[in-house]
Parts: C-alpha cells; sequence; structure tokens
C-alpha cells in the first residue's frame, strides 16, 4: 500500500487545504461570529483559528510520522485495532454528513437568493452530479482541480470585503472591549466550524511529494482563512453594524450587493460572486466526499472501480440526507448541533492521536536508549 | 457498439443538463418596476395603495420618427389597493400580461401620511424580497406619494429617470444627502441612531427636493428643511451643502452668497469631572467644522478694504451657519428627539462604560448639551477682485 504515487507538492497542498475550509460559511459568519460577541465579532475568527491549529499542528506531527499514510492505516497503528477502527468509522461518518450539510446550504442560497422557482434538489443533484465525477477518478484529480480553481477563490474572497470597506463606519467597530469571557469562549468554540476541512489532511498529506514541506503548507493555509474571515466579518460589522447582521441569513451576500460604486466596475457583483463561490463550494464538497470514498477504499484495500461504484452509490443516500432538514431554521440547528460533534472527531481525535503518537516514541526512546546501554 | 452508446449516453446527459437556467425570464417577459409609490387606500384606511411605474420599451428615445410624441406614454402607471404590500402586488400582477419584477426598482416613494403612521410593516416585505436592492433609494413624499410617480418632467421621457437624475446630482454636489433602503434598514435597526430619508415634493410638471424626513425609530416625526438638512450633512456626512445666501447688515437689499467647497468635520466629546451633579460626570459634545469656499455673489458693495472685507465676511457667515446648526439641534433634540447625527455611534464607541452604559440614549439625546462650532475658511472671491 505505501508504494503509491507520491507527487502534492507543498502549493497543491495549500490549495486543497484552503478551498476545503472555504466553502458555505463565509456568507454566514459575519452573523455567526457577532451573536454573543456584538462589535467586537472579529475576534471569534481568530479564536476559531487558534483552536484549529492545535488539531493542524497534530495533524502534520502525524503526517511527518506517517509517510504515505492515511488516518485509515496510522488510526488502528496508534490506537490498537478496535479503537482504531471506531475512530476510522466516525471520521468518515463525519466527513460524509457534513458533505450532506454543506450541499444542503448551498442549495439554500442558490435557491433563495438567485433561483426562487429552481427546486432544491435541483441544485443540489447537479453539484453532486460533479462530485461524483471527480470521485470517479485518481486522487492527482483532486490536486489539479484545486490547484486550478484557487486564483478564483482567492483574489475574489479578498477583494470583496476590502472594497466594501468603502462605505464602512469605523465607529460600527468599537468600543474595544469585551464583556464575558464565556461568550468568547463559547463563540470561539462556535467558529473554529469555519475551518473544517484541514482534516482532510490526514488523507491528502499520505501522497505529498517526499520532501514537501507539510508545516508550510498548512500554516499558509490556516493564516489565508484566518485573514479572509477575520476581514470578512470586520467589513461586515463597519458596513452594517451587528444589530442589523443579526437579521440577515447571508450577510456576505448582502455584503456584495451594498458593493457598488458607481464608474466601478463592481457593478451587479453578486451574480459573478456568486459563480465563483459555486466553485469554491463544490471544490470543499468535492474534496470531503473524496476523502470519504477514497479512505473507504484503502480501508478495504481496493482499486479504482470499486472507488467509482461506491462514489455512485453513496451519492443515494447522501441525496436523501440533505433533504432531511424540513426548513431553513432546522437545517441551522442541525448544523449548530453537528458542530459539537465535529469538535470531538476533527479537535479532540487528531490531538489524541498526536499525543499518544508522541508518548509512545517517547517510550520506545527510552527502551532503545536502555537496550543500547544494555547492549554496551 | 460501446462507442455508439456512449455517444448517446453523453448526449442525453448533455440534453438534460444544458437545457438552461430553470429561473430563465427573457427582458420583454418581464414586467420591469422602476418605481414604486405607497400611500393609504382613499376609500379604505386600512388599506395600502400601491402603484408602480412600468417602461414600455418601444416607446422609449432612439425610436426615430417619434419625435415631439407625447412624452406620458413611454411609461405605464398602474395602480392597486391591498391589505399588505404583497397583498397590493398580488392584485396588480392580475392586472398584467407579464410577470413584475422588481429587480430594477430604484425609488421607492412614500406619502408623509403612512410614514407618519410607521412603515415598519411595509418594509417587512422589502428586507425579505431578494429582488430588493439596499441600493434603491426611498423616498418621503408630502402628500400623495403616487405624485411622484405621475410626474411629467419633459427633460427626460420616464420620470424616475428624470428623479434619479436629480437625486444623484445632488448628491454628487453634495446638496443631497446618499439615503439608500440600506442604509436605512441599517440605522433601523441600530441602537445608537435613528434614519431618516429625503422629503420632496411634486407637482404635476416637477419634482423638487425639500429637506429630509426624521424619523424615530420606523414613524417619521417631522422635516427639516432645506437649509437645516445642509447644515445637517455638514455635520454628519462632511458634504457642504448648498450655497448660502446671507443678508448683508445695514444694506437694504444687499446680499452675499458663499459656496462651500470643502468641508470638515472634527467631533470631540468633553467630559467634565462636574461636582455639582453629584459626582457623575457631565458630558458635552462640541462639533469643530470647518468650511473653504468662495464668495459667489455680493449684490452691494461695502466700500470697506479687501483685508477687512474677508474678515467681516467670515464672521458673518460663521455667525449664521452656528445660528443654523443650532436650529438645526434644536429640532432634533427638543422638537424631534431623533438623534440622526451619528451622535450616539460616537458616544458608544468612545464612551461606552462612563455614558452609554448608564444612559438611555433614546430618551436622554434630548437633553445631551451638544455645540457646534465653525470656522470659515474664505478663499477666493471669484473673479472679482472684491
Amino acid at each position: 500500500m505505501e508504494n503509491q504515487q507520491r507527487n502534492f507538492g507543498t502549493w497543491q497542498l495549500t490549495s486543497i487545504m484552503i478551498s476545503s475550509m472555504i466553502g458555505v460559511s463565509i456568507l454566514t459568519i459575519p452573523r455567526t461570529s457577532t451573536v454573543l460577541l456584538h462589535q467586537m465579532g472579529w475576534i471569534s475568527p481568530i479564536l476559531g483559528c487558534l483552536l484549529a491549529s492545535l488539531a493542524v499542528a497534530a495533524i502534520v506531527y502525524l503526517g511527518k510520522q506517517f509517510p504515505g499514510t492515511t488516518f485509515v492505516e496510522f488510526m488502528p497503528r496508534i490506537f490498537g485495532t478496535v479503537l482504531g477502527a471506531i475512530c476510522v468509522f466516525l471520521f468518515i461518518l463525519y466527513q460524509f454528513f457534513n458533505a450532506g450539510i454543506t450541499a444542503r446550504l448551498f442549495g439554500e442560497v442558490v435557491v433563495t437568493s438567485v433561483l426562487p422557482n429552481t427546486p432544491l434538489e435541483a441544485v443540489i443533484i447537479t453539484l453532486l452530479l460533479l462530485v461524483v465525477f471527480l470521485c470517479c477518478h485518481e486522487i492527482e484529480v483532486v490536486a489539479r482541480v484545486n490547484e486550478l480553481l484557487i486564483p478564483f477563490l482567492l483574489l475574489p474572497s479578498l477583494l470583496i470585503p476590502l472594497v466594501s470597506l468603502m462605505n464602512a463606519d469605523w465607529y460600527n467597530l468599537l468600543p474595544f472591549q469585551i464583556e464575558s469571557w464565556t461568550n468568547v469562549m463559547k463563540t470561539g468554540l462556535n467558529t473554529y466550524t469555519l475551518y473544517t476541512g484541514y482534516e482532510l489532511l490526514m488523507v491528502y498529506f499520505a501522497f505529498a511529494i517526499p520532501g514537501a514541506r507539510l508545516g508550510v503548507a498548512s500554516m499558509t493555509g490556516m493564516s489565508f482563512a484566518l485573514i479572509v474571515y477575520v476581514i470578512t466579518v470586520v467589513a461586515g460589522i463597519a458596513v452594517f453594524g451587528y444589530e442589523e447582521l443579526q437579521r440577515l441569513v447571508w450577510p456576505t451576500l448582502e455584503l456584495i450587493k451594498v458593493t457598488q460604486k458607481t464608474g466601478w466596475f463592481l457593478e451587479r457583483f453578486e451574480s459573478a460572486f456568486l459563480a465563483i463561490w459555486v466553485a469554491s463550494v463544490f471544490t470543499t464538497i468535492g474534496n470531503m466526499l473524496y476523502a470519504t470514498i477514497f479512505s473507504l477504499r484503502r480501508l478495504f484495500r481496493k482499486g479504482l472501480r470499486f472507488q467509482q461504484i461506491t462514489a455512485i452509490v453513496t451519492m443515494v443516500p447522501l441525496f436523501f440526507l440533505t433533504l432531511v432538514p424540513k426548513n431553513i431554521v432546522e437545517l441551522f440547528s442541525f448544523t449548530q448541533q453537528f458542530t459539537t460533534v465535529g469538535l470531538l472527531i476533527t479537535i479532540f481525535i487528531p490531538i489524541l492521536l498526536a499525543i499518544t503518537q508522541f508518548i509512545r516514541n517517547q517510550f520506545n526512546n527510552v527502551r532503545e536508549v536502555n537496550n543500547e546501554k544494555g547492549g554496551t | 457498439m460501446g462507442k455508439y452508446l456512449r455517444c448517446f449516453t453523453l448526449f442525453f446527459i448533455c440534453m438534460c443538463l444544458l437545457t438552461g437556467c430553470w429561473d430563465r425570464r427573457e427582458l420583454e417577459e418581464r414586467a420591469s418596476v422602476l418605481a414604486i409609490a405607497i400611500d393609504q387606500a382613499e376609500e379604505d384606511e386600512n388599506l395600502f395603495k400601491m402603484t408602480v411605474q412600468i417602461p414600455i420599451p418601444i416607446k422609449i428615445a432612439g425610436s426615430s420618427g417619434q419625435g415631439g410624441g407625447s412624452n406620458a406614454d413611454a411609461v405605464k402607471i398602474m395602480s392597486a389597493t391591498g391589505r399588505t404590500v404583497t397583498d397590493a402586488t398580488n392584485n396588480l400582477q392580475m392586472r398584467l400580461n407579464q410577470r413584475l419584477f422588481l429587480g430594477h426598482t430604484r425609488v421607492l416613494a412614500l406619502s408623509e401620511e403612512i410614514a407618519k403612521e410607521g412603515i415598519h410593516d411595509i418594509m417587512d416585505s422589502f428586507r425579505r424580497e431578494p429582488q430588493i436592492r439596499r441600493l434603491l433609494w426611498p423616498i418621503v413624499v408630502k402628500g400623495k406619494a403616487s405624485t411622484l410617480l405621475e410626474i411629467k418632467p419633459g427633460l427626460e421621457q420616464i420620470p424616475v429617470v428624470f428623479l434619479m437624475g436629480l437625486i444623484e446630482n445632488g448628491m454628487k454636489l453634495g446638496r443631497i444627502p446618499d439615503q439608500t433602503l440600506g442604509d436605512y434598514f441599517n440605522q433601523t435597526s441600530n441602537v445608537t441612531m435613528e434614519p431618516f430619508l429625503n422629503y420632496v415634493e411634486a407637482t404635476k410638471k416637477e419634482v423638487s427636493w425639500k429637506g429630509v424626513a426624521v424619523f424615530r425609530g420606523n414613524k417619521m416625526v417631522g422635516i427639516l428643511n432645506r437649509v437645516q438638512s445642509w447644515a445637517l450633512i455638514q455635520l454628519r456626512n462632511e458634504k457642504p451643502g448648498g450655497d448660502i445666501v446671507i443678508p448683508l447688515p445695514n444694506t437694504k437689499k444687499g446680499y452675499v452668497s458663499f459656496r462651500p467647497h470643502f468641508v470638515k468635520k472634527k467631533l470631540m466629546i468633553q467630559e467634565q469631572g462636574d461636582t455639582k451633579s453629584k459626582g457623575s460626570e457631565s458630558f458635552s459634545a462640541t462639533y469643530h467644522c470647518e468650511l473653504q469656499g468662495d464668495i459667489v455673489e455680493l449684490t452691494e458693495d461695502l466700500k470697506i478694504p479687501p483685508e477687512q472685507f474677508i474678515v467681516q465676511m467670515q464672521a458673518l457667515i460663521k455667525k449664521e451657519m452656528e445660528e443654523r446648526a443650532k436650529k438645526l439641534l434644536l429640532q432634533l433634540q427638543k422638537q424631534y428627539n431623533s438623534d440622526i447625527l451619528k451622535l450616539g455611534l460616537t458616544l458608544r464607541a468612545k464612551h461606552y462604560h462612563e455614558y452609554w452604559k448608564k444612559h438611555n440614549w433614546k430618551e436622554d439625546f434630548r437633553d445631551f448639551p451638544v455645540r457646534v462650532k465653525y470656522t470659515i475658511k474664505l478663499r477666493r472671491l471669484g473673479m472679482e477682485m472684491q
């Protein structure tokens, strides 16, 4: 198994990471981060980033310890067969559900804002078909797709909030002070979901070129996502004020709608933004589902044909899963509950894995030293 | 065989997927609404009357050979009544051959009567409708709102285009505040400030900007006339406002006109440890406003040396502007009790603990001491030496 081709460069890994992280949540983040923190909402993406960085550091450590293996192989090796298998199972299930929720959120945005008469099913099916198509290929294709789409994602996600700052009222961001630290912690725990997608590196790191700098790739990815999120929240607060943000379902979309300067090329920019955003959601869901299906393939030690069939088969339950929330309120409460589960899977498991591995290494070292001593 | 099957499958998939957009509606299949006016229905107080202006593409300029034709035909004006805005829209739709499309709406006219009763219920549907753009201009109209759509300006074929030009140009000159629907929404949600909207009066042929309508919450409480509105936009938006015409003292019919070009505003909030009111600090705000501009008209020669003239004029203008600002503040604080100056926002931002948390701004704005100090910098006298 470990003699697979390993050809993901550092930049490819970075782009996989960025495009898996930036997805639907960018549309709601100005609202979710200001619910409790009000004008200080921009702190929450920073907190979320700190929290997620712990897990990312753990994943990088694991990636270096087990070069060329995905979590499917190294989880049982660290935790033992039974516990490891449970973790692998949880992880795959999480990715599956996360992709489902993301697809549904995507559908909701498109239907409410642009295509009110299009059935939600049609939007989701088109997206899933594309993903199936991606899943029918080998893993290098994922890297190439991400690398190709990353410029389309990078530029507008930075440009739009910056341009919208032109009609900002900076006093909306003041006073600079925190009312209650519990709220800060709560929001921090909630907003770390912005960064979910980094856990996919447990799969994609396995294909890094020997010598690719995993740490650099993940750091660049994290900091880019951090910058984008912070700027978006700052722009949201400065333009709308936190009170108004609470009333908007998709604040970032509204932000783009009001970003219009006569004489600029940016008039009616929201359709262009949505087109770009579709690509970014596609990469998010694509990366997630590819990781799911690919890890299934690794789990059963099968070939590409197995992967293709699994992709097609899993899309059916996934599609019905996306239609489970009955309305948008239920959807948001599902997302909220899912965040808590995600905390366990994407933060605690990687950290625990890394700690266990670290301790084990220490033990082994001690033993080796002892052995050496005994030998001499 | 396999190849044919593959081709066929590809063809089939293309047939299914490449049919185009589900929500596709061609331009000519839409009745694009350019402006909406909302009034109270004459026959029943509980009903709204909604008037829309729909341009008729064929009749609009460029269609040569029709020169001199009546402009009135370029748009269709229709109105319908309903219990809510959506109800009225539905009633209107039933009388149209095409689907109403609100995505191009640029002006939302509200009658003064309705604005005074509160427009919370009206605005809700505009908040929800994704077609509605936050950049459209809501305007309060004196009398009936529908009169604004029925004007025949003559200069433009479509009345709303004329109106838009009027506002846009006023904005560029810095005389009309740029108050969009989005601004209105933000200001109503924000606890530190109150909204305002532009206020116009329309007659059969004309429309003219009269000032701004001051709101408190979602209810209109009064208007500021042009002169006061200009003082407002100087203090609030740092826009110059219109020319200032002042009667010259000690003359019969002498006037001087000052045209401000650049405005700089600085809001200072002073904190005095006032011992009289038992330790609670008393706050006061001072607006320092600097106007730079030229004299554009002087109808009577004062026969004084130029150096003295400049000094005298600066003092005169300063006095006039400070009086105007005083009157503005008096109206806003005592009469309307509505902070459209965004003073509360600054207070919250800078003195959160000491002031904001201890006071209820909605009520305390009334008694907050505010002063305005103008600095006039008279730069040029036009093409005349004096």
